[in-house]
Order: C-alpha cells, then sequence, then structure tokens
C-alpha cells in the first residue's frame, strides 16, 4: 500500500499543480490548485488543556517535533497516524499540542481528522466547517475546498464534518489513497488523529496511506496486551509502529 | 524521563518483533496532578462549599418538614363518629385518645346448612341422554 502511495504521490508531484491538463479530469482525479490559494483564513481557538500542555511541557513536544521533522527527512516518514486503542487516552489534546510545536517549525504542517466515528479536532479547534474529508472522498469535493487554512497559526486543517457511516467502505475507496497522495504532494508533514483502533464489535481498522504510527498510551485505560494487539494490527495493516505517547502519567 | 529524550531525538524505522518493548516517544504527566497551584484547590473549594451548604439546608430543613408532616397528619385523619371495635361477646371498647381509622365487626357464626344449596340446583336434564343413577356408577371392578 505504501508503494501505491509513494507512486501517485510521484505522479502527482511531477504532473505539477500548474501544469494544464488535456480533457478534464473525472472529480476524483481533480488536480486543484494549492488548497493556501482557495481557502479562506481561519481561526483557530485552541483548547485551555492545549495552551496549558504547552506551558508546562512544551519542550517535550518541541522534541517529539524535531524527531519526526528529522524522521521525514532522514526515513521520507511525512504522514504520521496517531492513533489509540481506546478512546478517550489524550489523542486529539496531543497531536492539537504537537501540531504547534510544528508550526513553530519551518515547513507546511497539515492536520488530518480521520476519526471515522468521532470526530472530535473540528470541535476542539472551534470550527465549524462546511466540507471535510468526508465530502473528499464521498462526494467528489476538491481538497482545497475542504482544507481550512490558519496562516496565523502556520498550520492547516483537514476536518471531518461527521461520523462515516461505513468507514470499511470509506478507507478502502479510490478516493482515500489518491487523497492522501495529494496531501502528502502539498504538504512538508500531516498529522492524521486517527480513531481509537478497539472502538465497537468490528475488527480494528487503521488508516491506510500512513507512513508510520504513533500509539498514544494512556496507563490507566489500556494494559499491555491491548498495546501488543495495537501493535499487531498495525503491522498486518502496513504501518509501522515507531512507539508510545504516554499520557496522564 | 532519559529513555522519553534520547528516544525521541531519534525516531527509527523498523519492525520489531511482537514482544519487544516499544519505546516511549513522549511521557506527558497528567496536568490535573503536576499543576497543583491555583485553580483545582480553587474549584474543590467551591465544590465543599457547596456540599456543606446543601448539607446545611438539608439539616434545616428536614426537622421542620418532618414535624410539620406529623402534625398534620394527625390534623388530616379522618376522625369516625363511631369508634369501636366490636367484639364476638358484645364487649365494646373504645379508645378515645387514638382512634382507628377502621372499624371491625365479627358476627357470630352460625351452623352453615350445606343441603339448601343443593336443593335450590334445578337438574340438568338433557333430551335422548340416560343419566347414570345417584349411586356409584360402575362395580369396583369395572364392570367384569
Amino acid at each position: 500500500m505504501g508503494d501505491i502511495d509513494q507512486v501517485l504521490a510521484r505522479a502527482y508531484a511531477r504532473r505539477g499543480p500548474s501544469e494544464p491538463s488535456g480533457s478534464p479530469p473525472p472529480p476524483h482525479f481533480a488536480v486543484e490548485a494549492p488548497s493556501s490559494s482557495v481557502g479562506a483564513s481561519t481561526f483557530l481557538e485552541w483548547p485551555p488543556t492545549v495552551r496549558a500542555l504547552e506551558r508546562e511541557h512544551g519542550h517535550r513536544f518541541d522534541r517529539l517535533a524535531d524527531a519526526l521533522l528529522d524522521a521525514r527527512d532522514r526515513q521520507q516518514l511525512k504522514v504520521i497516524l496517531f492513533t489509540s486503542c481506546h478512546r478517550a487516552e489524550g489523542r486529539t489534546t496531543l497531536v492539537l499540542t504537537l501540531a504547534r510545536a510544528l508550526a513553530r517549525r519551518p515547513g507546511r504542517t497539515l492536520l488530518v481528522d480521520a476519526d471515522l466515528t468521532g470526530p472530535m479536532l473540528a470541535r476542539s479547534l472551534g470550527l465549524r466547517p462546511r466540507l471535510g474529508l468526508d465530502d473528499v472522498i464521498e462526494e467528489g469535493v476538491s481538497i482545497a475546498e475542504a482544507v481550512m487554512d490558519a496562516p496565523d497559526d502556520h498550520l492547516s486543517v483537514l476536518p471531518l464534518r461527521r461520523p462515516v457511516a461505513r468507514p470499511r467502505e470509506f478507507l478502502n475507496a479510490t478516493a482515500w489513497a489518491t487523497t492522501f497522495a495529494r496531501l502528502r504532494r502539498d504538504n512538508d508533514l500531516i498529522l492524521v488523529d486517527g480513531g481509537p483502533l478497539f472502538a465497537g464489535l468490528s475488527s480494528p481498522m487503521p488508516p491506510r496511506s500512513t507512513d508510520a504510527a504513533i500509539l498514544v498510551h494512556n496507563r490507566s485505560l489500556t494494559g499491555d496486551r491491548a498495546i501488543l494487539r495495537a501493535r499487531e494490527v498495525l503491522e498486518t495493516a502496513g504501518i509501522p509502529l515507531l512507539g508510545l505517547a504516554e499520557t496522564f502519567v | 524521563m532519559t529513555q522519553t529524550l534520547e528516544t525521541a531525538n531519534s525516531l527509527t524505522l523498523s519492525r520489531p518483533r511482537a514482544f519487544e518493548a516499544l519505546p516511549v516517544l513522549i511521557s506527558i504527566p497528567n496536568l490535573a496532578i503536576t499543576s497543583r497551584g491555583v485553580r483545582p484547590k480553587v474549584r474543590r473549594r467551591r465544590l465543599r462549599r457547596e456540599v456543606r451548604l446543601a448539607g446545611y439546608a438539608l439539616l434545616a430543613i428536614l426537622p421542620v418538614s418532618m414535624a410539620l408532616v406529623a402534625l398534620a397528619g394527625d390534623r388530616w385523619s379522618p376522625r369516625a363518629p363511631g369508634l369501636t371495635v366490636e367484639r364476638r361477646g358484645g364487649l365494646v371498647e373504645s379508645s378515645t385518645n387514638r382512634p382507628p381509622t377502621c372499624s371491625i365487626s365479627l358476627e357470630p357464626l352460625e351452623p352453615v346448612i350445606v343441603n339448601v344449596h343443593r336443593e335450590l340446583e334445578a337438574p340438568v336434564i338433557l333430551p335422548g341422554y340416560l343419566l347414570p343413577a345417584d349411586t356409584s356408577e360402575e362395580s369396583s371392578d369395572g364392570g367384569h
């Protein structure tokens, strides 16, 4: 799956956003202009918890941000999935705080909400998106219309407006791979806020087209066996696990 | 924490074995525990004060309400004119201090005549059917 993503990303990069195309492409494969020129600027309302974490433990997030950038440069890890075994393990808060640390560094950072059963990213940032990733995948809306740029924060957000009715079909759609290939082309680092792996009765489905994963772990909620199981699930999906992010320590 | 920072400085993409320990990239303390400065204490004090006030209010209201219920219960109870308990021997016992809410009257027992009901019942005779005799229908050996 990673090979397909790489090939798609290279193809889009070669084609370029401004290159005129001969025939009008179908909606899912339309090559838009970079989203920064299309999307209107957005004001992000950061949660108080994120600001408190940044104030008290900002150096830890700075170090992780530097490590992620280093991994991107050395190992081409551009799309990082943040997942957890269960809900309420602090995943979204960690992603938001880390995104602020990355936003202070050069490069274009994108936050993607891929919590298909309970999207929280837009709500956490005080956003009410008109379009989102669900519209891009299901309705063929262009990415540029769905991505929300926050120039003041030096960040971009691709929200998910509502929970997805059929997550498996959503992830297996061709539009998912092509969307992430385009996002990979247009951004320097992508943080994907994925949902919990073991939510509900269905078998876990980690989002495809991601280069590596970080498992957010709250010791009081998740035991060692769940972590091992999560590791197996991710490796089966072809997503190497970089390590743990322990919260509420 | 040293291990955390060292690991976070160099992320290596490898395929670890299943039971190998995973590196901890970042460890974030619980804000509620670490920052026990001003805000959580204030919240707890508020909560305690609210709980205390609610308790005082309950303690003040409960005895008054219980007294009201007791007094009003006496006043509202139905007071029948002939509050007597009749016994079988005709002994009448009246209680003026605590009148009962109901009176019980036991009539003297009389011998019950069972045959009266039997005589009142009309026999049902269906045409064309031969009714068995009132005596025992069959012999002890079943007719053999």
